[in-house]
């Protein structure tokens, strides 16, 4: 026998209005009133891989512990590589590994900030995930956002990532003592940097000998 | 590069809902990316079309509008568009972050950064 079907039912728009990309921010702006609570400045860094993030960040610490207290958060998709090495310096490092994900978000850095003593940090520096791409859509709540890019990356780096450049406040330019032998020019890099933002302070540094680490210190303004 | 976790986030979103009001079918889902955000429009597609298999989002259309970048400038109150750059080195128009009234660098982005879920047209 034909059962007799019902028609097909009602048809009506649902209206959701979730901002996937808001609820980031969202959670960066929290953060952000946590770390401002306890009065902690943090500073995150991005930059593609081998970029010198680490060096960047062990160099830093080497230059103001004593002075601040100092937390890291390191992130990466596997190993504690980076936090070992910054471990090195006697600093608190929480290592966060995203497994798929290219860039940190502010989910995670609100479930690593429950790790720290906050009320004994001064400082908090956050190494991002290795890419130039994904992390400027998500803010993370910091005070601060650096990018490094260095000379062995080649010449057009900046400019085939503009979006990263320009929400940066501070960026580096690393291992200027290979610029000869790679043939590329910090002074282009740092104008490439500046068509995109010009607001924006640009550093070169060498980030293992400590060359520019007191300018950076400066463009930083904690 | 991060669409496809964007993609399930979209996704889980959306077959949740069906689930709580109980539809049976998603017609059409409509979406609103940011000019600004790294979210492409193509890929955000695939991605969806692929996690909406065998979900009562199977075959729903998928709209995305592109939304334009919209800023305020902090100094002498301008709010409007963002002024182009269209450098042949960059094949793209690239937004420039500066005012196009006073040249001042200190502005507020007030559109251009969703990753917006606007609807869902379901039948019950």
């Amino acid at each position: 026998m034909e059962p007799i079907k019902a028609k097909e039912g009602e048809i009506f728009d649902i209206e959701l209005e979730e901002d996937l990309l808001k609820k980031n921010e969202e959670l960066a702006r929290q953060n952000r009133k946590i770390l401002d609570g306890y009065k902690i400045v943090a500073i995150d860094i991005m930059g593609s891989i081998g970029t010198g993030k680490t060096s960047l960040i062990k160099n830093l610490i080497s230059h103001l512990k004593g002075k601040y207290e100092i937390g890291v958060i390191a992130g990466d998709l596997t190993t504690t590589i980076d936090a070992d090495r910054i471990e090195k310096e006697g600093i608190k490092v929480i290592q966060v590994n995203t497994g798929k994900e290219c860039h940190l978000d502010a989910n995670l850095i609100k479930k690593a900030l429950k790790k720290f003593d906050l009320g004994a940090l001064d400082l908090l520096f956050i190494e991002n995930v290795g890419n130039l791409i994904c992390p400027a859509d998500f803010p993370l709540g910091s005070h601060c956002r650096m990018v490094v890019v260095s000379v062995t990356e080649g010449p057009w780096m900046v400019r085939k990532h503009p979006y990263i450049f320009s929400q940066a406040d501070v960026v580096v330019i690393n291992k200027i003592d290979l610029a000869e032998a790679m043939k590329v020019s910090p002074e282009k890099l740092a104008d490439d940097v500046y068509k995109i933002n010009p607001a924006v302070k640009v550093i070169p540094a060498n980030c293992i000998a400590g060359k520019g680490m007191k300018e950076i210190i400066q463009a930083l303004s904690f | 590069m991060h669409d496809l976790s964007v993609s399930q986030a979209i996704a889980r979103t959306i077959l949740k809902q069906a689930k709580e009001k109980r539809v049976r079918k998603i017609l059409s889902v409509n979406l609103e990316l940011g000019e600004l955000t790294f979210l492409n429009p193509e890929q955000i597609h695939f991605w969806l079309k692929e996690l909406f298999k065998d979900t009562p989002a199977q075959g729903a259309k998928i709209y995305i509008k592109k939304i334009f970048s919209r800023i305020k400038c902090k100094k002498c109150e301008y709010e409007g568009s963002m002024s182009l750059r269209d450098d042949p080195f960059f094949h793209i128009y690239f937004p420039l972050l500066r005012c196009p009234r006073c040249n001042s660098t200190s502005l507020e982005i007030k559109a251009g950064r969703e990753g917006l879920i606007r609807r869902i047209k379901v039948s019950i």
